[in-house]
């Protein structure tokens, strides 16, 4: 037992475990008592029984459950906010223009199932109040041909993009990431994907079958395939899309290490685009929208970024610019605004008004070319349950954008509060501007209550 | 150019409640970054100054001896080192010999890592002078086994005057030791600083770290002032060149070390060499270390004024986004009457400029009074915060090519924050200016 | 008289003698008891640490390594907040997986000794043979095993710890216990292994507690379980497996 590798091993294990936060005494364990004679046995009894694994077989117990397992996570919170649309040209107290009570209530629920080792059955729901409808998440089954070939068959995330606010190269998920979340699991589409891990090394390839409806035809399946190789301190991958009818589409993507500092970057591009621009707005009374496509153009969208975070300090900085070749130009952008506001202007106030602003609203959000992210966070600010950290997302087309600082403080285990406030920059008719109704600055408190996992 | 400077200044008193609002929100941050600016650039000097006392020394020399793989910190024998400072011509007001180790106290199940300096206890008469006790007496430091520990510390171990605790270390050839200590005095607690203070007898922690008797970690020659602490540095280093083995001095980041302290210490570990070789460093090197704690705990403040900055120029910017709507019939009245378009972005640029330049001196001069203020305020050499004080009243250097600075970033800032509002005054057409309706 | 005198001293030399080739023999035996490099190693690892005053955490990690390639995959099973997650790791380059993104990221490290606080405190220790002689062996018992109590001082100032105490099994030669003392004399650290088993011609114990001696009530156990010589499959060091265990 003395063996430095022995040793080691149980030190790496050791630090690395009680690196992560302690749980709670899952079993009632108590304190560790030491008693000579039942630790040491006798001599006749000396060594204790271990059954050891048959070859080939180590590392199957976690791959088999004796039972179906079942978990889930519930949060809970309530977020009051005040918005005033423009506090720069007069601005009181109780002079907010909105202002809100939100409860919420959520709860994913998964089963896992693992009858063998070369079988699994996984599915997850999600459902938020008031309850009307629950969605099914996940819902996969993973198989595989001699241990080599690895797939999984049905709905499942798909993760090609190696971005944290921004990633062009998450062509597959039916979500995009949302940059004030960055960190939530995206809902992907029914898929059959087989894995390739290539024997004696850590490259990958995947291919994937994905499939739209439970009723169409075979020729609507799109097919993918990617490959991720190891070069170095680098990680680089390439992937492929096609559907017939659609734009191929093809992807890279890279991440490494620089000191300590993670960066990454993505790149797009594809032959023609699903998106449907729109053209011209004809003015008051008609309000008819003109649209038009584009099957044969390139279109390329990259984006870097990088995550940088120093634990003594508690500190993490993240960082990401974003090139989209689908944004509209920026002199159509305020055409299609003036031809706008010439329908929108002469329809007097009502609810007419407000559909139209709406439709407004849609036509300018994402619609710039150039995008950056940035946030900065805290934690153990000054305390140890208080966390501080600012976001700030812009689009550089228009230079309009977001800032959001928020503090949070933990009360105790279960309950945390927050409060956070959000500030939109730009000059009329800017992106953020039209999103929130002028430049808003609004006011959150939150609580969140009994959040966790089971 | 001059009647747009004129017409600029006029609107800005047409709506002195917004410019005021306005004006007054760019003196506010332009006071507490002034006054986080004159605190820092005392700050360092004061902590330097301090420092010297309490590391007794302005300029350092410490020896280190390898064998093998293994160095150590030590110097065996300063006979030659001695010769090089009498002979340097700096005229040192006295030299201490230390040596010192990073360990973790002990006591009552409380622990605490902290540094722990072992000094000539009965004889440094200075350490005496500056560092003063909150409980406890000099007396006790007769005691072998003494240990002085600042406030904080000994109120985290819970621990009093008399007690005895354990320290868990190691030795210079990375053995692991235990000590035992008696409690002899509290000094005044010295914030952030606090785990560099404390104090025990040289012979006892030359016992810990496995050195003999006469043995020391490193020399400090103490200066009569900070000023002179680089000339005598150089001085030294070429007579000491000239008799022993030494490390060349750090140079400010080419290793990619973060502190020239840290350059130093890199370099020396690239180097093959064997024997007895002797670095020499000053209390400005030794301190940018410290420079990294009062940046880690700086980034926070950092953060927020960020924060605070990014703000206000939204503030800024949406602001003239929209005095640009309320004026678009004069705007389309002035162009009608001939002003050119560069005019019209002129006087919204002037306007912000006036803005800017008004709030930030207004927000410099508020700073210079609050420091006025403030370091009127005696606060004893016995006060928690002692180390950054000037002999116990604050003090804030402000230089002033900093604050000409200071103007220009906002009058810059607030310019940029304009831009685009006053661009688009700029394009408007005369006639839909006109036309539009308010 | 005289003559049994002198018999009597010469059998104690010789036994003595006798003895002290043995004692280096039971040091190099405990040497090679443990020596894994050229042999897959995986093992579940629980650790519960207890602190006066607060309450015992607990942490578990299935462990595979395979040190001949620089292989290593670590899934963790306990605290349940981080269940599922998953490290895999080849040279310098790591991979981790979370399970609540289903992502996996990718990171490379340079280790950098010369940086870490590590670089004096933890001297690798190259075996009881090579940096220890024996100063001293009784004989005695811990809980019913008769032992040999083996006390070594350091041959160099090299090693963490300037003595150690060993109790090794007397029959089925096995540390049992080891205390370790300071420069100055002080004990530090009492570490007993128990439960021990045997997996081909290695045997390593399946229990570890480590006390605190300078911090009365500090405690920490490791428990192995599962241990396993057996070839470990490759497919348990690739993102495939990651995240098939994942929850």
């Amino acid at each position: 037992m003395r063996s430095p590798a022995i040793k080691t091993a149980a030190l790496a294990a050791l630090a690395l475990a009680l690196a992560l936060p302690s749980a709670q005494s899952a079993y009632a364990q108590g304190s560790i008592t030491f008693n000579e004679d039942d630790f040491f046995g006798s001599e006749d009894e000396f060594f204790v029984e271990v059954e050891e694994a048959p070859e080939g077989t180590v590392g199957a117990s976690l791959l088999v459950y004796d039972r179906v397992r079942v978990g889930g996570s519930v949060s809970g919170s309530a977020t009051a906010s005040w918005t005033w649309d423009d506090p720069y040209s007069s601005f009181a107290l109780d002079g907010f223009d909105a202002y809100s009570l939100k409860p919420s209530l959520s709860s994913t629920l998964f089963f896992d199932a693992r009858p063998s080792e070369d079988a699994r059955f996984y599915g997850s729901m999600k459902t938020a109040w008031p309850f009307d409808e629950a969605e099914v998440f996940e819902l996969f089954t993973d198989f595989n041909f001699d241990e080599k070939l690895f797939f999984r068959f049905g709905k499942q995330t798909v993760n090609w993009g190696v971005g944290y606010f921004f990633s062009p190269a998450n062509i597959i998920n039916l979500q995009a990431i949302d940059p004030f979340n960055p960190g939530a699991q995206l809902e992907g589409p029914v898929s059959l994907r087989a894995h390739y891990p290539l024997p004696g090394s850590q490259h990958n390839f995947w291919a994937y079958a994905t499939f739209d409806s439970p009723d169409m035809k075979p020729e609507d399946i799109a097919v993918a395939a990617k490959g991720e190789f190891v070069l170095g301190a680098w990680e680089l991958g390439a992937g492929l899309w096609y559907r017939y009818d659609s734009p191929l589409r093809g992807i890279v993507t890279a991440s490494g290490s620089l000191r300590d500092l993670t960066i990454f970057g993505e790149g797009y591009l594809a032959r023609g685009s699903d998106k449907t621009w729109v053209s011209a707005i004809a003015p008051f009374p008609s309000g008819t929208v003109s649209y038009e496509t584009d099957d044969t153009s390139a279109f390329f969208k990259g984006s870097a970024g990088f995550l940088w975070s120093k634990s003594d300090w508690n500190l993490t900085l993240a960082g990401q610019y974003l090139y989209d070749g689908e944004g509209y130009a920026d002199a159509d952008r305020l055409s299609l605004i003036d031809q706008a506001h010439a329908f929108i202007d002469p329809i007097p106030a009502g609810d007419a008004k407000d559909l139209a602003m709406n439709a407004l609203k849609v036509l300018v959000l994402g619609s710039g070319r150039h995008y950056a992210a940035f946030s900065v966070s805290k934690s153990e600010l000054y305390l140890k349950d208080l966390s501080a950290s600012a976001f700030v997302l812009a689009n550089l087309s228009d230079f309009s954008g977001l800032v959001r600082p928020s503090l949070s403080y933990r009360l105790f285990k279960g309950m945390s509060a927050s409060v956070s406030a959000s500030f939109a920059f730009g000059s009329a008719d800017s992106e953020y501007i039209v999103l929130n109704d002028g430049p808003a600055m609004s006011w959150s408190f939150g609580l969140s209550m009994g959040t966790g996992s089971f | 150019m001059k009647t747009t400077a004129n017409i600029a200044f006029r609107n800005l008193s047409r709506q002195k409640k917004r410019s005021f609002l306005l004006g007054g929100a760019i003196a506010f941050g332009v006071m507490i970054v002034t006054l986080i600016n004159g605190f820092a650039g005392a700050f360092s000097a004061n902590v330097s100054e301090n420092f010297s006392h309490l590391l007794a020394g302005h300029v350092f020399i410490s020896g280190a001896e390898k064998n093998g793989d293994k160095e150590l910190s030590v110097i065996r024998d300063d006979a030659a080192l001695s010769a090089a400072v009498r002979q340097a011509g700096i005229a040192p007001k006295y030299l201490t010999r230390r040596s010192e180790f990073s360990g973790t106290l002990i006591f009552e199940g409380k622990k605490i890592r902290t540094n722990v300096a072992g000094v000539e206890l009965a004889t440094e008469d200075y350490l005496r002078e500056r560092l003063v006790l909150k409980e406890g007496s000099w007396d006790n430091a007769a005691d072998p086994r003494a240990l002085i520990l600042s406030e904080k510390i000994a109120e985290r171990l819970n621990v009093e005057v008399g007690d005895r605790l354990l320290v868990q270390m190691q030795t210079v050839n990375g053995q692991n030791n235990v000590g035992e200590f008696r409690l002899a005095g509290i000094s005044y607690d010295a914030g952030i600083f606090g785990q560099l203070l404390s104090y025990a007898g040289l012979e006892y922690v030359n016992e810990l770290l496995g050195l003999k008797s006469g043995e020391y970690q490193t020399m400090g020659i103490m200066l009569d002032s900070l000023k002179s602490a680089e000339p005598s540095a150089d001085k030294l280093y070429a007579g000491l060149s000239a008799s022993v083995s030494m490390f060349a001095r750090g140079e400010r980041d080419e290793s990619g070390a973060q502190t020239p302290f840290q350059a130093l210490m890199r370099e020396q570990n690239k180097e093959d060499w064997e024997g007895v070789r002797y670095r020499l460093f000053t209390i400005n090197e030794l301190l940018s270390q410290i420079e990294q704690i009062v940046a880690a705990l700086d980034t926070a403040a950092g953060v927020i004024l960020v924060v605070l900055f990014i703000i206000i120029m939204v503030g800024i910017a949406n602001t003239f986004s929209m005095v640009m709507f309320e004026r678009i019939r004069e705007i389309g009245t002035m162009r009608a009457m001939g002003v050119q378009r560069s005019g019209v972005r002129q006087m919204f640029l002037f306007e912000a400029l006036f803005l800017a330049i008004g709030g930030a001196v207004a927000g410099i001069a508020a700073a210079l009074l609050v420091m006025g203020g403030l370091s009127l305020i005696n606060f004893g050499m016995d006060s928690p915060a002692f180390l950054i004080l000037k002999n116990g009243h604050l003090s804030f250097y402000l230089p002033p090519l900093r604050a000409m600075g200071n103007i220009a970033i906002i009058a810059l800032l607030t310019l940029l924050a304009v831009a685009r509002p006053a661009g688009a005054a700029a394009r408007l057409e005369p006639a839909v200016a006109l036309r539009t309706q308010k | 008289m005289k003559r049994f005198t002198i018999i009597a001293l010469l059998a104690l030399v010789a036994a003595g003698a006798a003895f002290a080739q043995d004692v280096n023999k039971i040091l190099k035996d405990l040497d090679e008891l443990g020596d894994f490099d050229n042999q897959d190693f995986s093992a579940v690892y629980t650790i519960v640490s207890q602190k006066p005053g607060e309450k015992d955490s607990v942490s578990s990690v299935q462990l595979f390594r395979r040190d001949k390639k620089k292989q290593f995959t670590m899934i963790v099973l306990l605290p349940e907040v981080n269940k599922g997650q998953g490290y895999l790791r080849e040279a310098d380059n790591v991979w981790f997986y979370d399970p609540t993104s289903r992502k996996f990221s990718f990171s490379s490290i340079k280790e950098n000794i010369q940086d870490s606080e590590a670089r004096n405190s933890d001297l690798t220790l190259r075996g009881f043979a090579v940096d220890y002689e024996s100063s001293g062996v009784r004989e005695g018992t811990i809980g019913s095993i008769p032992v040999w109590i083996i006390d070594l001082k350091a041959k160099t100032n090299d090693v963490s710890y300037e003595r150690l105490v060993l109790h090794v099994a007397k029959r089925q030669t096995m540390l049992l216990k080891e205390e370790a003392y300071s420069v100055s004399g002080r004990l530090m650290r009492t570490t007993v292994y128990g439960k021990p088993v045997k997996l081909g011609d290695k045997q390593l114990p399946s229990q570890i507690i480590i006390m605190d001696e300078l911090n009365p009530g500090e405690r920490s156990q490791l428990t192995m379980t599962q241990q396993s010589l057996s070839a470990i499959p490759d497919r348990v060091f690739t993102k495939a497996y990651l995240e098939q265990v994942s929850k």
